[in-house]
């Protein structure tokens, strides 16, 4: 079984090769339609319902000694494109699976629905058999007609509505919150002497250990990215801060394990216990770019201004990396286009006359016309797209039933969508540089910022330190950048704030984007000292800031309003030696930045001695975890233009740091 | 050896170029079916009179339709083979060498490139000469057409 991913014998960079190669697809596709005639026909077909019942009769079922069944079938290669968003996990702990089931089958989604739920029914009981006499056995027989019944049989319901989402082709499968999720189970347990504190920690972190397995399979763009995003923490109504034993336990276990993934998304607020904040920074400083902090102050009334109603907004986690989403009830794929700045400054300087760029105005002008160019693209592509149905996410959706409609149908309660952008700090500092520097110490003229830029600073290298380093620059916390970078922002949702999609979704899109590298090697070089095919700015940083308070007042004053909530992350480098001689100190740093109102934040505890030996001796750091742009990864498996932007980074920061 | 290397070479990046050209025009080809105006491009940004650089077929092309649209002017060609072409050909528009660009770039706002392939070696040389003028290689016009569609 599973032979041509055999990942015993393979490494996961290996397999993550393999799982991307045409010619893979083809052995394993050959191997599944000798094991499963009809699977493949039916997916040509686009028929989901057949592909999913042929799968729960057939597939290979994997029972080991772990307290949990978890298992894929990589043999079965399901296609549906839905990706990023968090399941209902909680449809199947209050029921039993045949509570679902639709007494009258009178409409086309009410079939596909209960075929579906059969199917799901049919491999529960499948499993029970294969785990007979077992507790794990037991767990599966009860799934198809009765509610959990205690913290483990929960945690087991939760693991296998995500193996199903996985197995059936849809990516970065969120884990919503956990704690809240949990709770009442762990409560009763413990209540009624079933479980101890210590007992449900081991039951918990074995299941995040084994949602760790198969990183090359469950990988996107790149190895780690997974997206097994956990929500931990967060306000209640009347404002106060809400977490329990589990928030800690999450936290305590993610910093023990050191794996990149599941990572967690810590919710905070002004009123955050000093202890959680404690243990979120105990968890950063293991190094596992975990957990990233989301502030419910700006977030909660963000979301409520957007229309999602105030139970959902004060319910929300994220998916994959950063992206607000409102777990178990929305469909929003929150990463779905990615606009360029940088593209649209070069496409400014390349195709406009430079006579009619006679002020900054007209400057300024000019770039917000490309920037609608981009985004009228980027919009016009989303509007063509389509996606394959996967039933299991209708079942695994809240409202999905009650609507009697597939979630590619507008099935759930929100079905926005999501963009990034990219490269906002390099489009600021050129058009602060060209403000500067040519409209009023006169030291260019417009023409040369253009040869510059379009010829790579070919004879004008000494530009290039003196474009980068400027006191007014994307990071300060200067009211003429932040009202620069606030126009920018809120012209990009004046134009994307009329777009509808098939469905009625809106858009929304945010700062924080995947893609500062993927997207650079074919954009020409910028005016803030950017080479052509160098790496965009990430995030909300500044490589050159001499401290982190400029930054996290600098971010608190972006204006986060209308559709501007998906993913705003400061990124702070920081030395491990920071955190461990100023601990009391960065703590504090971190209340303040909630308090003023950050959106979000995250960081990567390394120092670049550590980076640079790791890039040199991969095999003596083989655990080194790094953040990338949402996800962590280990160091030694990323591409090398990740590697040697981390090693700058880090080196620009320890310039200031201690 | 060598030689036939060389010639595998020539008539592989004849190959590509032509490729290039053929998905260019029939990209046009479907916007035209469409009812979009490639050209307008250059209203959008405020250019009115267009240097053609390329006098080949595809350039020849550009400039009619260029030409019918009221509100542009095709002003001029540039083209390596002028001295041929005002020789032998009777050709619409003046065809001058791009030795000759820094001669005439008062007259127009914005060239637009029909040699796709060779665009980045035509277009650093032209802002060399004169970096306020747009250089627009075919395929960008072809390109905004699509994101009009």
């Amino acid at each position: 079984m599973n032979e041509v991913f055999d990942e015993k014998k393979l490494t996961n960079a290996k397999l993550f090769e393999m799982k991307h190669d045409q010619d893979v697809f083809v052995l394993v596709d050959k191997r599944c339609e000798d094991k499963c005639p009809g699977f493949i026909d039916a997916r040509n077909r686009g028929d989901f319902e057949t592909q999913f019942a042929l799968f729960t009769e057939l597939c290979h079922i994997t029972i080991d000694n772990a307290s949990f069944v978890y298992f894929f079938d990589f043999d079965f290669r399901f296609l549906t494109g839905i990706n990023n968003i968090t399941p209902a996990y909680d449809i199947i702990l209050r029921q039993g699976l045949s509570d679902l089931i639709y007494e009258k089958e009178d409409t086309v989604f009410k079939k596909r629905y209960n075929v579906t739920i059969r199917s799901i029914m049919a491999l529960a009981e499948r499993i029970a058999k294969e785990a007979e006499h077992t507790e794990k056995g037991t767990f599966f027989q009860k799934m198809v007609s009765e509610p959990a019944a205690s913290f483990r049989e929960a945690v087991q319901r939760i693991l296998f509505v995500n193996q199903l989402i996985w197995q059936t082709g849809s990516g970065l499968v969120g884990l919503g919150r956990l704690d809240r999720l949990l709770d009442d189970y762990y409560r009763e347990d413990i209540r009624a002497g079933r479980l101890d504190r210590q007992g449900a920690k081991d039951l918990l972190k074995e299941a995040i250990l084994i949602l760790h397995r198969h990183v090359w399979y469950k990988s996107g763009t790149l190895l780690g990215d997974i997206g097994q995003a956990i929500t931990v923490g967060g306000s209640g109504y009347d404002g106060q801060y809400e977490s329990n034993d589990l928030t800690e336990m999450i936290l305590e276990i993610v910093g023990e394990c050191s794996i990149t993934d599941p990572k967690i998304i810590l919710r905070v607020n002004t009123h955050i216990p000093g202890k959680i904040l404690e243990k979120a920074v105990s968890c950063m400083a293991t190094g596992v770019g975990s957990p990233l902090l989301a502030n419910d102050d700006v977030i909660i009334p963000t979301l409520m201004d957007f229309g999602i109603s105030k139970e959902d907004a004060y319910d929300y986690c994220t998916s994959a990396c950063w992206e607000t989403l409102i777990g178990g009830k929305s469909s929003s794929m929150n990463n779905q286009a990615s606009v360029s700045f940088v593209k649209a400054f070069n496409s400014m300087l390349a195709e406009e006359l430079i006579y009619n760029l006679k002020s900054f105005e007209d400057v300024k002008r000019r770039f917000f016309f490309h920037i609608k160019n981009e985004v009228d693209w980027a919009l016009a592509n989303l509007r063509k797209q389509k996606y394959r149905r996967n039933t299991v996410y209708s079942v695994f959706l809240h409202n999905c039933r009650e609507r009697k409609k597939d979630i590619v149908d507008g099935g759930a309660a929100y079905h926005n969508i999501g963009i990034t952008t990219v490269g906002l700090a390099n489009a600021v500092n050129s058009l602060l540089n060209i403000k500067s520097l040519v409209f009023e110490e006169h030291k260019y003229s417009m023409a040369d910022v253009k040869l510059i830029c379009l010829m790579d600073y070919q004879e004008k290298e000494e530009a290039v330190d003196q474009l980068k380093n400027r006191r007014q620059r994307y990071g300060v916390d200067e009211p003429e950048v932040i009202d620069l970078v606030n126009e920018i922002l809120r012209y990009v949702t004046e134009v994307t704030k009329n777009f509808r999609t098939d469905i009625g979704g809106r858009v929304k899109f945010g700062v924080s984007s995947p893609n500062y590298i993927r997207l650079a090697p074919n954009e020409k070089a910028t005016f803030d000292g950017r080479r052509r095919g160098e790496p965009m700015a990430v995030h909300i940083s500044d490589n050159y800031a001499r401290g982190y308070t400029q930054l996290l007042n600098f971010g608190a004053a972006l204006d986060y309003g209308d559709n501007r909530f998906n993913g705003n992350v400061i990124d702070l480098m920081v030395n491990p030696s920071f955190i461990e001689n100023h601990n009391e100190k960065f703590i504090q740093l971190l209340e303040t930045g909630i308090k003023i109102g950050i959106f979000e934040l995250q960081t990567n505890v390394v120092k670049s001695e550590t980076l640079i030996d790791a890039k040199a001796h991969p095999e003596k750091h083989w655990g080194l975890i790094v953040r990338v742009w949402g996800f962590s990864a280990l160091y030694v498996e990323l591409p090398e233009s990740y590697q040697d932007l981390l090693i700058e980074r880090a080196r620009q920061n320890e310039r200031w740091a201690v | 050896m060598e030689d036939y290397k060389s010639e595998y070479e020539k008539e592989h990046t004849l190959r590509l170029r032509n490729s290039k050209i053929i998905d260019c025009m029939a990209r046009w080809i479907s916007l035209k079916q469409n009812n979009i105006n490639v050209m307008d491009f250059f209203l959008e940004r405020n250019c009115r009179r267009i240097a053609i650089y390329g006098a080949s077929r595809l350039g020849r092309l550009a400039y009619d339709e260029i030409i019918s649209s009221s509100q542009l002017e095709p002003v001029c060609f540039f083209d390596q083979n002028a001295e041929k072409i005002n020789r032998y050909m009777d050709f619409k528009a003046s065809v001058y060498d791009p030795s000759q660009y820094m001669d005439h770039v008062k007259e127009f706002d914005a060239v637009l490139v029909t040699p796709i392939f060779f665009f980045d070696r035509i277009e650093a040389e032209l802002l060399r000469k004169k970096p306020e003028i747009p250089i627009i290689s075919f395929e960008t016009i072809i390109f905004y057409g699509e994101q009009k569609a």
